[in-house]
């Protein structure tokens, strides 16, 4: 039907019947807490120290999220219901019928409009919709429903099936990787991670009480139906044969967010902010960084190990452990407290987190030392600005570049947006993720003493050869948010030099055997990418092949072979295997698994970040902080190295720090910084 | 506690013949599948052997009972009690075979490729669909495999002479009450041999244990479901005319009348009426390990076993499980499966298709001439109706309701068997009026005209598949035919309301899945229901009975709208 005879069926509601489904709405919405009272009841609630609350950590929502969310759902319910009794029963497709509903707001005198209008008059920190690049969602239903894995149509391959598919053993990896040419070392995605921690944040839905969701069981197997909760979207795993018990790894839906008020299909919500400020390490909120100061000197909380660039991150009180540790018992080990509860989701994290934080206030100690009579307010800001100031040109000017290409990255910054938008649905769940593809699970020990330098006659360092590793640093999939490593200043040394001498994987479709489970055992750890599949469907992202005919293609995609040109041949006719058709490919899949072109990354990616990246070089233009702008350009000369030199006790670090060491990329001694 | 069975030493019409010298046990198989260690261990296996408990219970035997437990015991003995996973896989492997062997797929031989019914759709998208539905009767034939009437102790399924129907999904043998759905929609699909074969079942059943089980597998011995064969009888006769078929089935529906209430009556206001029961011990072993997962929560064995007891009693009402069967400690249906109560709660159906069954036990045997009988029923009806009226039908609710024994007082929640007894006509026609105003103000009260899917079966949102939000077929029916009862201008509008929008949401999920399911969400329109034990069914027998009978009757005025187009192929871009 065309849009015209849309509206004029819709338009015959009268108002009274609009009110009606509101309160309808609103009646099934309370009626489900009693699900949930079962669900607590049945102890079917995560449990500290298991899979389900590493994964919780990941996506662990606020209180503010928690609040918007659940206006959320009361708009979606209520819009689900005119769907459900007027747009369905009269032909009315979903897509139509959302188009139509976006555009109808809420309905006078009903107590929800009430309540969304106050809503949106409050504070906005954060918790703002993500944004759809092409405009559109893609649920089955055209609002919320995620295609089925299983039944006779519209099915999709299931998350997990695809990622244990698409493995290879780590032992090929490896071998593949031989043949690999690559400069990149891994501060690439430990960068990308850190990146990702600011940017964007989905988190998970919440009982109405508050309390995590569980949908799976102890034993990592499915619950029985009766213990589902509607946010659930477990990851499940089917084996074949007669013993045919499905494993299950948690997937919560995200939460939703209130963009206005009227009715309307899902947008999810972003609890970060869309602007490159350190929120991560500071917290989203005023509230949130007022408990990660000292509320002295201008410093941020840490845990001394003598002079500042020794200093750890604070260790997270009993009270906040569980909000940052996947451990059963608080006290079991280390577990750090940052802006995001992300902070210990790798070793790779907890170091650069560490290292912003040691900044921040060997600048306030700076700062403090030349301004004597600077209040504790005054030198904490100053020092946030400059330390902002400094990330944000390491991440735009040098590690950009490298993801993206310089030429790509060059034409961002001469890109000039009316305005600055919001993080975009793909930049969140799909393309800032390829980082995940690029780690090893085994971080080798390459410090000094397991490293060869030869010495030239300009004092300059190069590389020479390399003995093998005596011994791994950590393996990733023991630490994913339960921290086992004795973390020491030194550690993070070790750790940190480590890293900037390991070459990365490359960006492809096979991830380490440590962030993903590829066997038919009851899983010990989670697999990363069957998760952002799902997470990518629960949101509603377009297939793979929209973002290619918009970015790179201009033209329709009409057959696998229109592939060929950006995916390798062996990975292709895996793609075929696995999907039913080309148009089924999820974005995350088909990201991964193009060449890279110009950086480190394939061209689908490249055009969803690089799109990201003029918006948030506009957002860092329209949220300059005017008063420190003279402060800030005191510190123009920060670069990477040098942030790296001053915050750790590594002797020298590469010109580059993004890129091996090498005859093309010099070491520097930090002696000389 | 057992119940007491009729002397089988009659011969019966319909009765398979039985030789003395060939007679047994007829659950032989109830040591393996309904009790016992070897139960026990495989079904809380640890880790889960089995994705759904009723697989293990659905497989075939490869050796006798007695020497399967022999082996096992020393199994057992040889693994000190503690077998492995692999141990207890290895033994699963060589001593069961796959389920669902001892059935093979059947085509009806009076399947019509066009049934009459078609003739009375209007819309050529639902005729689409009729011919459809009447194509998926042969998906859901089976016949059983002769191997089985010779070895009965092999297999936990009981051997039947006749073909069936069965619901479908993982539902792979006859069930009793869904197949009173089933068979209507065979008699509506001109498939009366079929479905005469399926009551002949039936009666031959009654005639072996007294009583229908809930499924046809030894492990539903202990308990029955709604009785509503004396009903499928009635459905075969109205569609043939066949008079003898009823009169020569007397003995055997009266027997199943009196299994009833003399095994499952309580006396509530000096009224003797019947509740929900079972008469086994130990878990459900088609769910054994949920079972004995809820019942943890019972500090003793005799409490354990009590909570069992709720649970099968709690099956034999079909509605299994909801809110429906909660009492709290203060009296209400709040709580969850521990706070089954089903034992204690005189239910409005049960007792409205008692006092069903015996009007037309009556009817039937007016037809025959025996007066004396009539006058016999009609009393037992009448005693039925009085204590319906006395002790179920609430003046301030304006409906029947369910009456809780232990706190001796109604119970005010809705569910559509609180509109039962229109039905089965058990009320009398003068008050229709009146009831007609006192129902329709009850589904106002109750918003039950507001869910887009149908009719939930409950307002509570337990989980439980019986509780909101889940629609099922047989429930629409309930309410819709009982309506159309009552014959009022407003109850009939409401009845073909609801007919209707049921039709065009099975009609939606068809178009969309291309499947017919077990149950519905009442909350969205054309989706499948969820919650319980299990996952959503396909198949589905009672759903596809149900649509069939109303497209025959309402199929002359709903229409799905103009060009739907909803049946035909997918496109992909």
């Amino acid at each position: 039907n065309s849009s015209r005879d849309v509206n004029a069926e819709l338009n015959r509601i009268p108002a009274s019947k609009w009110l009606q489904y509101v309160e309808t709405a609103l009646d099934s919405v309370n009626r489900q807490k009693r699900l949930e009272d079962n669900l607590l009841g049945s102890d079917i609630t995560v449990k500290n120290g298991s899979l389900s609350h590493a994964q919780l950590l990941d996506t662990l929502p606020s209180l503010a999220s928690k609040k918007d969310n659940k206006l959320a759902l009361k708009i979606l319910k209520s819009s689900l219901l005119v769907f459900n009794s007027e747009c369905l029963p009269n032909n009315i497709d979903g897509d139509k019928c959302r188009s139509y509903l976006e555009q109808k707001p809420l309905p006078e005198g009903s107590s929800l409009r009430t309540e969304c209008e106050n809503s949106l008059k409050g504070n906005r920190e954060g918790h703002y919709a993500f944004r759809r690049l092409l405009g559109s969602s893609h649920y089955r239903n055209g609002f919320y429903q995620m295609f089925p894995n299983s039944g006779r149509r519209e099915t999709v391959p299931a998350a997990w099936s695809i990622s244990k598919e698409l493995y290879e053993p780590d032992h090929i990896q490896i071998s593949k990787q031989q043949t690999f040419e690559s400069n990149s070392n891994l501060a690439l995605p430990q960068w990308a991670q850190f990146v990702e921690h600011d940017l964007s944040k989905p988190v998970s839905q919440s009982m109405s009480n508050g309390a995590p969701i569980e949908c799976c069981s102890r034993d990592q197997i499915n619950l029985q139906p009766r213990h589902h909760h509607p946010a659930c979207a477990p990851i499940l795993y089917q084996p074949g044969g007669k013993y045919d018990v499905p494993s299950c790894l948690n997937y919560v839906r995200s939460a939703l967010a209130v963009a206005d008020c009227n009715f309307g299909g899902a947008e999810q919500l972003n609890q970060a902010t869309g602007s490159l400020d350190l929120s991560q390490l500071y917290g989203f909120t005023a509230a949130a960084e007022r408990k990660l100061r000292v509320l002295e000197g201008g410093l941020l909380r840490s845990t001394p190990r003598g002079e500042f660039d020794n200093a750890l991150l604070p260790i997270a009180t009993d009270t906040e452990g569980p909000s940052f540790c996947a451990r059963a018992t608080i006290g079991d080990g280390t577990c750090f407290a940052a802006g995001d509860s992300r902070v210990n989701s790798s070793p790779f994290s907890i170091l650069i987190y560490t290292i912003f934080m040691r900044n921040h206030n060997k600048v306030a100690a700076e700062l403090k030392q030349r301004n004597p009579r600077w209040s504790d307010e005054k030198l904490f800001q100053a020092a946030k600005a400059v330390n902002v100031d400094i990330y944000r040109r390491v991440v735009i000017e040098e590690w950009l570049p490298e993801v993206l290409g310089q030429k790509m990255s060059s034409e961002i910054r001469r890109k000039q947006p009316n305005r600055a938008l919001e993080v975009s649905n793909e930049f969140a769940v799909a393309a800032i993720r390829f980082y995940f593809s690029m780690l090893p699970n085994e971080l080798l020990n390459l410090t000094k003493d397991n490293v060869v330098y030869g010495t030239e006659k300009n004092n300059q360092y190069v590389f020479i050869s390399k003995e093998l590793p005596t011994k791994n640093l950590f393996e990733l999939k023991e630490e994913i948010y339960k921290p086992k490593l004795q973390y020491t200043s030194q550690k993070l040394n070790n750790i940190l030099e480590s890293l900037l001498n390991q070459e990365t994987m490359k960006m492809d479709a096979a991830y380490s055997g440590g962030v993903v489970w590829h066997k038919d055992t009851k899983p010990t750890h989670a697999d990363i990418l069957a998760f952002d599949i799902q997470r990518g469907r629960d949101h509603g992202l377009l297939p793979y092949y929209r973002y290619l005919e918009s970015c790179v293609l201009s033209r329709p995609v009409e057959s696998w072979k229109d592939f060929e040109h950006f995916i390798p041949s062996d990975v292709l006719d895996k793609l075929k295997t696995i999907y039913a058709s080309w148009a089924d490919v999820d974005l995350i899949v088909g990201g991964i698994s193009e060449n890279p072109v110009h950086g480190s990354i394939g061209p689908t990616f490249s055009c969803i970040i690089s799109e990201q990246f003029v918006h948030v070089l506009k957002q860092n233009q329209q949220k300059a902080v005017q008063k420190h702008t003279e402060l800030v350009e005191q510190y123009r000369h920060f670069n990477g190295t040098k942030l790296l030199c001053l915050n750790s006790g590594l002797s020298a670090v590469p010109q580059n720090i993004f890129q091996l060491p090498s005859a093309r990329n010099q070491m520097v001694s930090c002696e000389d910084v | 506690k057992t119940y007491s069975l009729p002397d089988l030493t009659t011969d019966y019409n319909n009765a398979i013949p039985v030789d003395e010298e060939e007679a047994q046990d007829p659950f032989a198989s109830c040591k393996i599948y309904c009790e016992g260690n070897l139960l026990h261990t495989i079904q809380t296996a640890v880790p889960k052997l089995f994705a759904d408990s009723k697989t293990f219970v659905d497989m075939k035997l490869n050796n006798s009972p007695d020497k399967t437990l022999e082996d096992f015991n020393a199994m057992m003995e040889a693994k000190n009690q503690t077998p492995s996973s692999e141990d207890l896989k290895q033994f699963v492997d060589k001593y069961f075979s796959a389920p669902g062997t001892e059935l093979e797929k059947w085509t009806p031989t009076d399947w019509k490729e066009n049934p009459s019914f078609l003739d009375l759709i209007s819309d050529p998208d639902l005729k689409q669909w009729g011919v459809e539905l009447n194509s998926i009767w042969k998906d859901l034939g089976r016949k059983m495999k002769d191997e089985v009437s010779k070895n009965p102790e092999y297999y936990s399924i009981i051997p039947v002479p006749n073909p069936v129907i069965v619901p479908g999904g993982r539902f792979i043998e006859f069930y009793y009450w869904d197949s009173y759905w089933i068979i209507r929609g065979l008699l509506y699909s001109q498939m009366f041999d079929t479905a005469r074969g399926m009551i002949e079942n039936f009666f031959s059943i009654v005639n072996r244990f007294g009583f229908i089980p809930n499924g046809g597998r030894v492990y539903y011995h202990g308990r029955s479901q709604p009785p509503l064969l004396t009903g499928m009888v009635k459905s075969y006769v109205d569609f043939t005319n066949d008079d003898k078929f009823a009169i020569d089935a007397l003995d055997t529906l009266e027997h199943e009348f009196e299994f009833f209430v003399n095994n499952h009556n309580v006396t509530v206001k000096n009224h003797s009426l019947c509740v929900y029961r079972d008469s086994s011990s130990g878990p459900r072993p088609e769910s054994y390990r949920e079972d004995v997962e809820t019942g943890e929560e019972f500090p003793t064995d005799e409490a354990k076993e009590l909570h069992y007891s709720e649970l099968k009693a709690g099956a034999e009402s079909g509605m299994d499980f909801s809110s429906r069967w909660f009492i709290s400690p203060t009296g209400t249906n709040d709580g969850n499966r521990s706070a089954l109560s089903t034992t204690s709660i005189v239910p409005v159906d049960l007792n409205a298709y008692l006092y069903w069954n015996a009007k037309l036990i009556a009817e039937f045997h007016s037809k025959a001439g025996n007066t004396k009988k009539v006058t016999e029923y009609e009393t037992k009806a009448e005693k039925l109706l009085l204590g319906i009226q006395e002790v179920l039908w609430n003046e301030e609710a304006g409906v029947w309701l369910d009456y809780d024994m232990i706190n001796q007082k109604p119970r005010d929640y809705y569910t559509p068997t609180n509109l039962s007894p229109l039905w089965v006509k058990a009320f009398n026609i003068s008050e229709s009026e009146k009831i007609s105003a006192s129902v329709m103000a009850y589904i106002e009260r109750n918003k039950l005209d507001s869910f887009p899917g149908g009719v939930p079966n409950t307002l509570s949102y337990t989980g439980e598949q019986w509780d909101a939000p889940n629609v099922w077929a047989p429930m629409q029916y309930i309410l819709v035919e009982g309506l159309n009862n009552l014959n009022t201008p407003e109850a009939k509008n409401m009845s073909l309301k609801w007919a209707t929008r049921w039709v065009k949401t099975n009609f939606a999920a068809f178009s969309k899945d291309r499947h017919m399911y077990e149950k519905y969400n009442a909350d969205e329109f054309g989706v499948g229901g969820g919650g319980g034990e299990y996952e959503v069914q396909t198949g589905f027998g009672w759903s596809n009975g149900v649509i069939i009978e109303w497209l025959s009757k309402h199929g002359r005025d709903i229409s799905i709208g103009s060009g739907c187009g909803c049946l035909a192929g997918e496109k992909r871009q």
